[in-house]
């Protein structure tokens, strides 16, 4: 941890004890009393304890992170850290959603950060704080840890029930009823009342001597593009990336394929997405800006319109 | 408003209890130590000194019992309690309107009863240092009350606590609920758990940091005069209506006898009386006869004599003449004519606080202008001194505010050119004729061979002043002092038997010597007698003034400027001026305990203690750079031992004769095999970047995630 | 498949310097030869880089000789090869100044020593006069012919073959002597695959003739003097004197490592590292050379045995903690 030490700042007890000192200044300039002087010059001593050996205590931290590469935002994730003190001090890790925690002693092991804003991590800032062993005076270091891999801090996804926009129901509907032209051909089997005589296949029947009909497939399955397209205030971009995030969960929980599209840093990006943690990933590197337009002829879902309808829960 | 509201809300929040027995253990040994510090000051009666030192213990234990609970009730009812020790408060404040200095005693009262009150309901850490900043200002109202040692006992055992509050505080904030408890490495330098080690460093480092700023910080007196402390204990009235008692020496006001002996009184003087005999011999002890408070020292003046009859100063003016000042404390002293010009200056506030029966008179600086003690009637002498009306004995205090203006060498020797250039008739008020018949008066029977001394000694000197210094230096060079001086056989003119037959004697031999010898050169000269300043007790910074102390010495008029005193018997200047450090007064007070070895003792007492001091830090030093490269391993030590901890759990324990990187080659995870390299590179090459390491760390991490996974 | 080798293989020195690529490339040359012989192929690289000779002691027939002709001609370098028999002269070896009776003068006809690698078979034929005279040049790196000194070419190396097995006829080197070899390595028999494969004919294998040169003189003599500069921590040297410690107060024992000995293994551990391409030497490295650099040196209580020194060497530094990290 090369970083180097700053004065922090006082304690309360450091200020309630030096406002007291000043205090007793002014009376021991009105009283002369020797054993004040006494009674003061102990309290310096304390406060100047209290500064230096904090200082030397601060300069024995050295704290080690190991980050793992996915994370939910408000969802808490584990961090490996390697620790070692000669005192106990505070740790933050702005970036992680660790505000001043205490560390009470060196040594190695697990712990739970929460991180709460979403995005790409690449380095994280390490802030540590002693004021050991008096808790007099905040010494601060602050040091800058460099991701091997970067921490992808994706949207918490919300729970989207409500239908696709263009009416997912009513497609499969249609589907079974063979109303598109682009189907083809699986199967063909024994006609049962009520199949639409469209579907008999007139030259197998001819030569079976019995009445068959088609039973068709779609060609592919149909996918969804789910459109993130963040724009707006920050609470209102969070919204609309936690919805995709849910969108495309619930898309991938069908067994339906997901293209995603969203922009990021380099430029929109339309690609599809096969698991969460890829979609994970590829919300939480996405930015604002304009969305690319979704595929022609596939359904579509845009997240914006959802925080805008007002249709998630 | 309403942030204020809220900010009062969020203030008094309902905060984490504090389950640290530790932490209450200390801060209720800090508070009880500075509280009865202040009770031992005589604070508070026996129903206060019962509440604390029976109340405050079992206040600490009941809110450690009940910190879970909410106890609205027990606030409501320490909310009543502290009103009603509030409204004690005022009332004994207008029951008893007097000076700032009468406010103290109830205040620290108060204060005792509102810490006992709150030490009732202390749940959470916030409360208990909020105790322990309280018990801070307790310490320092015992401070300013005391004038004794017996604080230390109570700073001793109070700043200790402190410390270990502060360090069990800090500890219990850093290991509250949700810090990140980890596990300790196998071999970590420290344990976490005692709060031992950092107290005792703690403490030591602060002591000493504490001792450095007290030794550099110079000595404060009072230097704004803003509380005249006064206190009679009792009012016994002098029966001798404006005369002279001194209860120390005990033959009650009249001294006689040729020679014989002092008096039976331990400490009294004999100079406090109507009259004073040279012939006498023996000197008070050391008793601790009082403590003085004032920015710098100074003689202590008590009276003054006029009349010398040979062996004997008297007093000319009869008692029945002293002039009686009739008022409320504080008495102005009203201005005299001789000391009119000389009586303007910076204000000089010097406290007597007495230990022991004193004479009736009121000592100080010259020149005293008011007097602060709890009686309204003074008597002042034609020579400006003053005596009370009452006995003053132990624990009776008075205030006395002097000033004059600051004279130098130059204004003593201008004072003769000056009073030349007068005319004669401004002559008369800058030297009064009647001062001057009785300050010059001298014996008929005054022997020749002095006057002769006298100009003798004083020939050559151009200017009054020079011939005092011209007498003092005489005396210096030709008398010895000694308390085991001979008495002068009876009928012998005692000065002629000092100055020209014995030439040994102390300070009423030397001071009459000084005196006689200006005399004869018409110069107005007087002996006065009072204590020296004393030595300042470093801690209270006080002057304390012992029996051995009492002292007789000159004083001189100098037209225009005063009165102006003389010692001869010190031709050093006073030790502890003003303005020293507390470090020089420390080292003075603590050379003055020491025993008085020959200096090779000593010597060989400092080698010793540097042989030990040199044995000890290199112990020390030596025992630090074992353990902290035992404590410390190296990086490349850490990263191997999460390898070896690695294979220890796939049951293949790295053997002693096994390289880092055949070690992870058996074991087979290619994970493990590049860090390994790295690791051997950076404890046997060159060393190896920071990046690297970070690589390094990340990769040990990544494999153990994936073996568990 | 493949491009995860070359990654691999190219990684080791890809930070190295100059002597890594000179000792690599020379490894994986003798390797395209000399089949089967990792270990001696190593050790002979070790012993050339180290600036030391080498002495290789093995029944006849497994390839001491290949490798040693392979070791010159992946240097482009001069070699000379001495066949040991009793007859064999000094003056041979050292060279002769002959009269030339038309210009009347003396000319120096050098001996076979004036040679880069110079591959000295059944030195256990030679006299011990023979011996001697080789062994001093190897010492010196010089020859004195006739009051002359004269130095011999730089890279010099040796290697020697002999065949502990034959008693007759044969003048075993002494202690002294087989100190003056760095290291001594056993060729062993080829893995069956290898034999097979000689058997079946070329098969694919490069004979020597198709061997190129991969470096050169000069090369190899940058690379021994780079070689020489290389870090070794004061924990790895401590290391190794705890070895020689350990040879020494060993029961099996008589005459324990000489400080030459522990000189030689760090020469040998620098040499090592710099095959496997590092700038350091690590305690893998001295593990690596210990047995062929020491083993010759111990005088054994059962007499000399390289398999038995070899052995005891190995069990030594399995017994020996490596310094800790």
């Amino acid at each position: 941890m090369n970083a180097t030490i700053r004065p922090g700042a006082p304690t309360g007890v450091a200020c309630g004890f030096a406002g007291i000192g000043a205090c007793l200044v002014l009376v021991l300039a009105n009283t002369g009393a020797g054993w004040l002087l006494v009674v003061l010059a102990l309290t310096a001593g304390l406060l100047v304890a209290g500064f230096t050996l904090a200082w030397r205590a601060a300069r024995t931290i050295d704290v080690a992170l190991r980050v793992p590469g996915d994370a939910v935002a408000g969802r808490p994730v584990v961090v490996g850290a390697d620790v070692s003190a000669a005192a106990p001090f505070e740790l933050s890790v702005p970036e992680l959603g660790l505000s001043w925690t205490g560390v009470p002693a060196p040594g190695r092991g697990d712990f739970e950060v929460m991180p709460l804003r979403r995005g790409v991590v690449r380095s994280c800032t390490i802030e540590v704080r002693c004021a050991a062993p008096l808790g007099l005076w905040w010494w601060r270091r602050r040091s800058r840890l460099q991701l091997t891999a970067p921490l992808h801090v994706a949207p918490l996804p919300v729970d989207v029930r409500a239908p696709w926009p263009d009416g997912g129901g009513a497609a499969q509907a249609t589907l079974a009823t063979g109303a598109r032209g682009d189907e083809l051909v699986r199967a063909v089997r024994d006609y049962v009342p009520g199949d639409p005589p469209k579907l008999v296949h007139w030259h197998a029947s001819a030569r079976t001597g019995t009445l068959v009909v088609r039973e068709l497939e779609s060609p592919t399955t149909p996918a969804v593009c789910v459109v993130c397209d963040l724009d707006g205030p920050p609470g209102r971009v969070e919204a609309v990336a936690s919805v995709a995030a849910g969108l495309a969960a619930a898309a991938l929980a069908e067994g339906t394929e997901v293209v995603l599209a969203t922009t990021e840093m380099e430029g929109p990006v339309l690609a599809p997405v096969a698991t969460r943690i890829e979609v994970g990933r590829r919300l939480a590197r996405a930015v604002p800006g304009p969305p690319v337009a979704p595929p022609a002829g596939m359904r579509t879902a845009h997240a914006a319109a959802f925080v805008a309808t007002g249709l998630t829960p | 408003m309403r942030r204020i509201l809220a900010w009062v809300r969020h203030a008094n929040r309902r905060r984490e209890t504090e389950d640290s027995v530790a932490l209450r253990v200390a801060v209720g040994v800090a508070v009880m130590a500075s509280a009865t510090a202040v009770l031992r000051e005589g604070v508070g009666g026996s129903l206060l000194v019962a509440a604390v030192v029976v109340g405050l213990p079992l206040a600490f234990v009941y809110s450690a019992v009940t910190r879970h609970r909410s106890g609205l009730v027990l606030k409501a009812l320490l909310a009543v309690g502290v009103v009603v020790a509030f409204v004690a408060f005022v009332s004994r404040l207008l029951g008893d309107a007097g000076s700032i200095g009468a406010v103290q005693a109830p205040l620290a009262q108060l204060f005792l009863w509102v810490q006992l009150l709150h030490a009732f309901d202390v749940p959470a850490r916030r409360d208990l240092l909020f105790s322990l900043a309280s018990s801070f200002v307790l310490v320092a109202m015992a401070a300013v009350f005391s004038t004794s040692l017996g604080l230390g006992l109570h700073l001793a055992v109070w700043f200790p606590a402190t410390v270990a509050a502060l360090v069990l505080a800090y500890q219990s904030r850093i290991g509250r609920r949700g810090c990140i408890e980890l596990t300790p490495a196998a071999r970590s330098g420290h344990a976490p758990g005692p709060a031992r080690r950092p107290v005792l460093v703690a403490c030591a480092v602060s002591l000493a940091a504490g001792t450095a700023v007290f030794v550099a910080l110079p000595q404060v007196g009072a230097h704004r005069g803003m509380s005249f402390p006064s206190r009679l204990p009792e009012r016994l009235p002098i029966p001798d209506i404006g005369g002279l008692s001194n209860p120390g020496f005990d033959d009650g006001g009249v001294s006689t006898g040729d020679g014989a002996a002092a008096g039976s009184g331990r400490f009294g003087y004999f100079g406090f009386s109507r009259s004073l005999d040279t012939s006498l011999r023996g000197r008070p002890d050391d008793t601790l006869v009082m403590r003085v408070r004032a920015s710098h020292p100074d003689f202590w003046r008590g009276q003054t004599f006029d009349t010398w009859d040979g062996r004997t100063w008297t007093q000319s003016e009869p008692e029945s003449a002293a002039r009686r000042l009739h008022g409320s404390s504080p008495l102005d002293v009203p201005l005299r004519r001789e000391d009119g010009p000389a009586s303007l200056g910076d204000e000089f506030v010097q406290t007597f606080m007495l230990e022991e029966s004193t004479p009736n008179l009121i000592f100080g600086a010259y020149d005293i202008r008011r007097v602060h003690i709890p009686d309204d009637t003074l008597f002042q002498m034609s020579d400006g001194t003053l005596r009370t009306g009452v006995a003053l004995g132990h624990g009776a205090v008075y205030t006395v505010v002097s000033s004059r203006p600051a004279v130098s060498e130059a204004s003593l020797r201008e004072a003769d050119a000056w009073f030349a250039s007068l005319a004669s008739r401004d002559r008369a008020g800058a030297l009064p004729p009647d001062l001057r018949e009785r300050y010059t008066a001298l014996p008929a029977g005054f022997p020749s061979s002095l006057r002769a001394l006298s100009d003798q000694i004083t020939a050559g000197a151009p200017t009054t002043y020079d011939a005092v210094l011209a007498i003092e230096a005489w005396l210096a060079a030709n008398t010895n002092y000694s308390l085991d001086a001979p008495a002068p056989a009876p009928g012998v003119d005692a000065a002629e038997a000092f100055l020209l037959h014995d030439r040994v004697g102390f300070c009423e031999q030397i001071g009459t010597a000084l005196v006689l010898l200006l005399r004869a050169q018409g110069v107005p000269a007087r002996l006065v007698a009072g204590y020296a300043p004393g030595e300042r007790n470093p801690f209270t910074g006080l002057f304390e003034v012992r029996g051995s102390d009492a002292h007789a010495w000159a004083e001189v008029y100098f037209p225009g400027v005063g009165w102006q005193g003389f010692d001869p018997t010190a031709d050093v200047p006073l030790a502890a001026d003003a303005g020293s450090s507390s470090g020089a007064a420390l080292w003075a007070w603590i050379v003055q305990r020491l025993p008085h070895w020959p200096g090779a003792v000593w010597a060989g007492v400092a080698v010793a203690v540097a042989v030990a001091g040199g044995i000890a830090l290199s112990v020390w030093w030596r025992r630090r750079r074992r353990r902290s490269s035992e404590a410390q391993p190296s990086w490349a030590r850490r990263q191997a031992e999460v390898i070896e901890a690695f294979g220890a759990r796939s049951g293949r324990p790295r053997a002693p004769a096994e390289t880092l990187a055949g070690y992870a080659h058996r074991l087979g995870v290619r994970s493990l095999q590049d860090p390994a390299a790295t690791i051997e590179r950076e404890a046997f090459g060159g060393g190896i970047t920071g990046a690297e390491r970070r690589a390094t760390e990340n990769a040990l991490a990544a494999a153990s995630r994936d073996e568990q996974s | 498949m493949s491009t995860n080798a070359t990654t691999t293989a190219t990684q080791p020195y890809a930070r190295a310097a100059e002597p890594s690529a000179v000792a690599y490339a020379l490894w994986d040359n003798l390797g395209r030869v000399v089949k089967g012989k990792n270990d001696p192929i190593r050790l002979a690289v070790v012993a050339l880089l180290s600036g030391g000779h080498l002495l290789v002691e093995d029944v006849p027939g497994v390839g001491k000789t290949l490798l040693a002709k392979s070791l010159a001609r992946s240097m482009g370098a001069s070699t000379a090869r001495v066949q040991g028999t009793h007859d064999l002269m000094p003056s041979e070896l050292t060279g002769v100044s002959v009269h030339h009776p038309h210009s009347g003068e003396w000319h120096f006809h050098p001996g076979a020593l004036f040679a880069n690698v110079v591959v000295v078979d059944e030195l256990n034929r030679c006299t011990p006069r023979t011996q001697a005279a080789l062994l001093e040049a190897m010492e010196e790196r010089q020859v004195s012919v006739d009051g002359t000194t004269r130095p011999l070419p730089d890279p010099f190396f040796v290697v020697a073959t002999q065949n502990p097995h034959e008693h007759a006829g044969t003048f075993p080197l002494v202690e002294g002597q087989r100190d003056r070899f760095a290291l001594v390595t056993t060729m062993g028999y080829p893995d069956r695959a290898s034999e097979k494969g000689l058997l079946l004919g070329r098969g694919g294998v490069p004979g020597l003739d198709d061997l190129t040169a991969v470096t050169t003189a000069a090369g190899v003599s940058a690379a021994i003097a780079a070689t020489s500069e290389l870090h070794v921590a004061g924990a790895v040297a401590d290391y190794v004197l705890e070895l020689i410690a350990a040879t020494r107060t060993h029961p099996e024992v008589v005459l324990g490592a000489s400080t030459r000995a522990a000189m030689w293994v760090v020469r040998a551990a620098k040499a090592h590292a710099v095959l496997c391409g590092r700038d350091y030497v690590s305690p893998a490295d001295v593990q690596a050379v210990a047995a062929p650099a020491l083993a010759h040196r111990l005088l054994l209580v059962g007499g000399p045995d390289a398999a038995v020194a070899a052995a005891l060497v190995g069990r030594i530094v399995e017994q020996v903690p490596v310094p800790r990290e």
